[in-house]
């Protein structure tokens, strides 16, 4: 699998995007960024991969979850909204099954919000 | 290596690069060096500091690695805000790869800071210096950013009556037509310069003398298109 890194950097220069002006998107220095895509420090912290997502077009889940930094972010998550940690609170006693159909539920809830 | 080759690997570039059309003319506004840098030449661009393990020696801003196709820019040239001097640092080193990669043992080319300097509060960046693989990448970027005929595209209603001429006998026909002086002439060519290509008074300055219409034309009388005689020396 491709890295965070490779990833970033290829599509950043498919879609068009300078180095610098996609550092000044997702407010990171470019000094920083270039050090990201060169593989020599590691992916941004989680609201900047966020952003990134936005930018690239990519599905913010997906490139948490490349960057290695998913953990970090439902971290973040449980910290920020209440709600999200009772949530994560009440699973914790599930069964697999009974996880298994939460998911399911809340797929069918997503794409009815979608449609 | 002469100026026709020079110009010509320009060319092919924007030809590569897709920024000039059939006719030469360039399709956009300023040329997307990054583009061409990272899309065209597949070369990455990564700043120089000790976090990257390169770090730029005494006054150097730029240095291009050919071998690992990277251009390490000086944290300064990176995180500055003058977009001309990033464009021509980035060009000064694309002008290394393009021209010195194939014929020289060298593998690393820097560009150092008193190369680019203040000039009546604008940026200038002279042709001229002692080394002449410098001199050739300068030249390489003035051909580069200002394509020869945009540049003849953009000068010629400012030299109307000789189109199919060369510049600089437009030149001499405009002024001796409009009895204006070589000083206003070339200011208001200056101006159409700076406004299409996105650069400084004194790199227009510059790109008008690199093709050879910034000083006057040394040819005495011209034939008009009715067939009568202009004197154009001064």
């Amino acid at each position: 699998m491709e890295s965070y890194a490779e990833i970033v950097r290829a599509r950043r220069i498919q879609i068009g995007l300078s180095l610098r002006k996609f550092a000044k998107l997702i407010e990171v220095s470019p000094t920083y960024h270039s050090h990201v895509e060169s593989g020599k420090l590691p992916p941004p912290a989680p609201d900047k991969i966020v952003r990134s997502a936005e930018v690239l077009g990519f599905d913010e889940t997906w490139l948490l979850h490349i960057a290695g930094r998913w953990p970090e972010a439902a971290a973040e998550a449980c910290k920020s909204r209440p709600t999200y940690r009772k949530l994560v609170q009440l699973t914790f006693a599930m069964d697999e099954e009974s996880l298994q159909e939460l998911i399911s539920d809340i797929e069918i809830k997503l794409c009815d919000n979608e449609e | 290596m002469d100026k026709a080759t020079i110009n010509s690997r320009a060319r092919d570039l924007q030809v590569r690069s897709d920024v000039i059309d059939s006719n030469g003319l360039m399709k956009v506004g300023a040329i997307d060096v990054d583009s061409v840098a990272e899309n065209v030449l597949e070369l990455r661009i990564e700043a120089a500091d000790n976090v990257s393990g390169v770090v730029l020696p005494g006054r150097t801003l730029a240095m291009i690695d050919t071998p690992d196709r990277t251009i390490y820019l000086h944290p300064e040239v990176l995180e500055g805000n003058n977009e001309l001097k990033y464009r021509l640092i980035l060009s000064h080193e694309i002008a290394h790869y393009i021209l010195h990669t194939d014929h020289t043992s060298q593998l690393n080319f820097t560009f150092e800071d008193y190369d680019i300097y203040k000039s009546n509060g604008f940026l200038n960046y002279s042709v001229s210096t002692s080394k002449p693989i410098e001199r050739e990448a300068n030249l390489f970027v003035y051909f580069f950013i200002a394509p020869e005929a945009e540049l003849r595209r953009l000068l010629l209603p400012l030299f109307y009556l000789y189109y199919d001429d060369p510049l600089h006998r437009s030149y001499a026909a405009t002024h001796e037509h409009f009895k204006q002086s070589w000083e206003n002439l070339r200011q208001r060519a200056i101006q159409l310069i700076v406004d299409r290509f996105d650069v400084s008074a004194p790199i227009a300055q510059h790109i008008m003398e690199v093709w050879g219409v910034w000083d006057s034309p040394k040819i005495d009388w011209l034939t008009t298109k009715s067939g009568g005689r202009l004197k154009t020396s001064l």
